[in-house]
């Protein structure tokens, strides 16, 4: 057990805590949850009438705020009956379209079991009975989880599945679920559904907000938590018409950011905060950048450290910034399509972070800050949009509202993640120290009172946003690219142009890639002939095959496989 | 008027001395390849989708009917090898098609392992026709096609059109394409976007390719339960053992996988795996029921 654990860019992992909200237990959502004036209008947002599609990128608390939500429903009379259900596990389903050509009609019956299994669950929470779906859906036999998991496995569709999925229909699904309320005692009817940003199946996301707009009744609400980029509506679906966005994620700039971030801190994790100076503590509140998940994770890695000094700090801010580039650029591994456009996104952030840090330089004896860049309206296309969209989805950058400066010339504003502006020195100045002191001094001053303008030229040299462009696979058979979007066959040799399956390149990514791991496991892995993701994922008894390997014993394969675990629950979320 | 210039008024048809007739026998040639049915089916297709990427803006409708007919034309040479094939590689399907009669002109001319293919001299190109086939030798689409295949029958309806009419709707086929939808259509011509014409290439292929997975499946299923029949077709049984089902296992695998087109079919071995694999419960009855017989023989 020492000699496992001497691989010192290892963090020790504590039984007790978890960032993630899916693994947090209910009390501890339920007693743990900082609230705020923001929070408890989300909530309300939440439980009330109408869609909402709740955005945030990943870790901002969406899911605990849902989940929060659908406690606080199941204790009072007085609020709706409160389904939660998360749909993360949708890209599972994707193989199946080898096998079978209504995988669309498949979905469609995954997202309504999904819902009537949850729903099954709160109807037996409040009144501690269970509903007779056998007779509402007319079968012999209703087994949901059966069919979920014959669905999320692709295994193949027996009798009993083939007949519960031509029963699921929407109407008998509403009906369901308005007997459902009437039993509880309930009035109107809330649907929770998180990770609803199906960002990686567009095909699947088009059938969902179909679903969506036909499902919204008088007293039926949906709520779905989406990505702010990669969640694309389509011409059927207006978004702003049909529902609303509310945002989950806070600026780290605003007035009680850091007292929340400090509640939060304490009753989930009181022991992070021993021993840490307020300092230390504020400037990690900053790195954070408005995320609750990242600010726990970084007090724990900071506490991993024999002190927490200087050189520290800076090295667990600097470690963030790297994970949160990491994630950003995995975007392109997931959709090929958008590998362009990450490349493109990154230069642009890295230039932005340049400009900020150049001009607090500058600056730095003033009284301003800055931290906002600012880009024209008009010089902006679709294609940059959703470049910028994408470096939104990651939290790398937090797009303010729109302002106009003059006629006709309407400035977008962003601001560049906190923990690259601190780990590039932004806030430290050519001649002023990098203590924790001084960064939280220079970012508490007040905002300099315009943003910093640039060009797309500026930033992307002289072609500007013009090179930008989706990219598309070449043929799998014979490697030639492309002509054109629309094309369904290789003009080369005639082979059908499929669409790769996003499951399967995930499942194909190296282990080496999978950035928690640290140094050591990853080079004992590639000792093994272990090599993707997917052949971890494909041995029956992954723990017992790790422990093979030198030097690996109980408690090192279960981290390994706990983060692999957690990487692909990210990158296929 | 002498009768020659009363026929000329008609339609002019010039003098030709030294006429060379069309020889049929000079117009064929040995095929390319001889891949599994789904092999030469997915070569025959991506041809014909070749020239579907090249053209440029929407196409001629002589060239849609073209395309349909050529697409059609594969798919029927993809059902009538491969249930040909089948005929001879698989004890079952050989026995159900034992009524089947057959000419004494093909039974002079052929030799034994090719007399099944004069079964399938008919045409497949509808859905009652194709089903009627499959129903012969046992095997039925899943209810979860019964869309595909209805998409398929009216592929074929277009096809009568072209090959009948030159393209242009007849009543009949309207029927059956469903007349409150076709009705104006009667007497137009069959022509499409070139979107469109992809979308029945693309449907086609996918047909054939689901049609070969269910084929596969059902056929190699079968084996196990058949062979475990009183009165089996079978001379030999799966022994579960890599080393002595190889050879068992290979003509079955080679009538069904696709090897000249990427993404292909898995290795030989790997799928003999996955087949044991799925029919585990099965292989576990036959070896107790193994284990049991010799202690009964003692008896």
């Amino acid at each position: 057990m020492a000699e496992e654990l001497k691989d010192d860019d290892d963090i020790p992992f504590e039984d007790d805590f978890e960032e993630r909200a899916d693994h947090v237990e209910e009390d501890v959502i339920r007693d743990g949850t900082a609230t705020s004036d923001h929070f408890d209008e989300v909530v309300r947002d939440l439980l009330g009438r109408g869609l909402v599609l709740l955005v945030g990128p990943r870790g901002c608390g969406k899911t605990h705020l849902m989940r929060y939500a659908w406690l606080q429903a199941l204790g009072d009379g007085a609020r709706p009956f409160c389904v939660y259900t998360t749909l993360n596990r949708y890209l599972s389903l994707e193989p199946l379209s080898t096998s079978r050509r209504d995988v669309n009609a498949l979905f469609h019956s995954w997202v309504l079991a999904r819902i009537l299994e949850a729903a099954a669950e709160t109807l037996f929470r409040i009144t501690g009975q269970s509903f007779d779906l056998v007779t509402a859906l007319d079968l012999d036999k209703v087994d949901l989880k059966k069919l979920l998991n014959t669905l999320e496995r692709n295994f193949e569709l027996d009798e009993a599945d083939e007949q519960l999925h031509r029963a699921l229909s929407l109407e008998t699904v509403q009906r369901i679920l308005r007997d459902m309320a009437e039993l509880a005692g309930r009035k109107r009817i809330v649907l929770l559904l998180d990770d609803a940003a199906l960002t990686l199946s567009p095909a699947f996301l088009t059938e969902f907000l179909d679903l969506l707009r036909v499902v919204k009744a008088n007293d039926i609400s949906p709520k779905c938590s989406v990505y702010p980029g990669t969640t694309v509506y389509g011409s059927r679906f207006h978004a702003d018409h049909e529902g609303k966005f509310v945002s989950a994620w806070i600026s780290a700039y605003g007035a009680n950011y850091r007292a929340m971030m400090q509640t939060i801190a304490e009753r989930r994790y009181p022991e992070g905060l021993q021993g840490i100076s307020p300092d230390a503590n504020a400037l990690l509140q900053y790195a954070a950048f408005g995320v609750p998940r990242a600010y726990l994770t970084l007090l724990r890695s900071v506490r991993s450290d024999k002190a927490v000094t200087q050189a520290a700090l800076t090295r667990v801010v600097r470690a963030h910034h790297d994970n949160r580039i990491s994630e950003f650029r995995s975007l392109g591994d997931k959709v090929v399509e958008l590998r362009t456009l990450v490349k493109a996104g990154e230069t642009f952030f890295d230039k932005a972070v340049e400009g900020i840090r150049d001009w607090n330089d500058e600056n730095s004896d003033g009284s301003t800050k800055q931290t906002i860049i600012g880009i024209n309206d008009e010089e902006l296309s679709p294609l940059s949009e959703r470049m910028i969209d994408l470096l939104t989805e990651a939290g790398l950058l937090y797009p303010m509202t729109e302002v106009s400066h003059g006629r006709g010339r309407r400035y977008r504003r962003f601001e560049p993640h906190l923990a690259s502006l601190i780990a590039e020195r932004a806030f430290s100045g050519s001649h002023r120290g990098n203590s924790a002191s001084q960064v939280v001094e220079f970012i508490e001053r007040p905002s300099h009172k315009h943003p910093l303008r640039r060009s797309p030229k500026t930033i992307l040299g002289k072609d500007g946003f013009a090179d930008l462009k989706l990219d598309l696979p070449p043929c799998q058979n014979c490697q030639t690219p492309r002509d054109n979007e629309r094309q369904r066959f290789c003009h080369h040799c005639g082979n059908r142009l499929v669409e790769e399956l996003t499951y399967n390149r995930i499942m194909s990514l190296d282990l080496a890639s999978v950035p928690s791991l640290s140094t050591f496991q990853k080079s004992t892995l590639r000792g093994s002939n272990l090599k993707t993701v997917g052949d971890l994922r494909a041995l029956r008894d992954p723990g017992s095959e790790l422990r093979k390997l030198p030097r690996i014993g109980q408690s090192y394969s279960n981290k390994i496989l706990v983060r692999i675990e957690a990487f692909v629950d990210e990158m296929i979320s | 008027m002498s009768e020659q210039a009363h026929l000329a008024i008609v339609v002019l048809v010039p003098p030709e001395t030294d006429k060379e007739r069309v020889a049929t026998k000079n117009l064929f040639r040995q095929p390319s390849s001889h891949g599994s049915p789904i092999d030469n089916f997915i070569a025959h297709t991506n041809a014909i989708n070749k020239l579907l990427a090249k053209i440029e803006g929407e196409p001629e409708p002589e060239v849609c009917s073209v395309v349909l007919l050529g697409y059609l034309s594969a798919v029927e040479t993809y059902f009538r090898t491969l249930l040909s094939r089948l005929a001879h590689a698989d004890p079952v399907t050989g026995n159900k098609l034992g009524d089947r009669p057959i000419t004494y002109a093909v039974a002079m001319s052929r030799p034994r392992e090719s007399l099944a293919e004069a079964l399938y001299e008919d045409s497949f190109a509808s859905a009652k026709e194709l089903t009627k086939r499959l129903t012969e030798i046992g095997f039925k689409l899943p209810s979860s096609m019964d869309d595909d295949l209805r998409e398929y029958d009216n592929i074929c309806h277009l096809r009568h059109c072209c090959v009948h009419r030159f393209g242009s709707l007849g009543t009949k086929n309207a029927y059956e394409l469903g007349i409150d939808e076709h009705r104006e259509l009667i007497g137009h011509i069959f022509s499409t976007s070139l979107a469109d014409l992809n979308s029945i290439a693309d449907s086609l292929q996918q047909f054939v390719k689901q049609c070969n997975n269910h084929l596969y499946k059902f056929v190699v299923d079968r084996t196990i339960d058949a062979q475990n029949q009183g009165d089996t077709s079978f001379d030999w049984k799966w022994t579960w053992t890599w080393g002595s089902d190889k050879r068992r296992y290979k003509p079955y695998y080679d009538l069904f996988a696709l090897q000249t087109t990427k993404p292909s079919t898995l290795p030989l071995k790997e799928m003999y795996e996955a087949f044991k694999a799925a029919n585990s419960s099965k292989v576990a009855a036959m070896a107790a029921r193994k284990a049991k017989k010799p202690e009964g023989e003692e008896n």
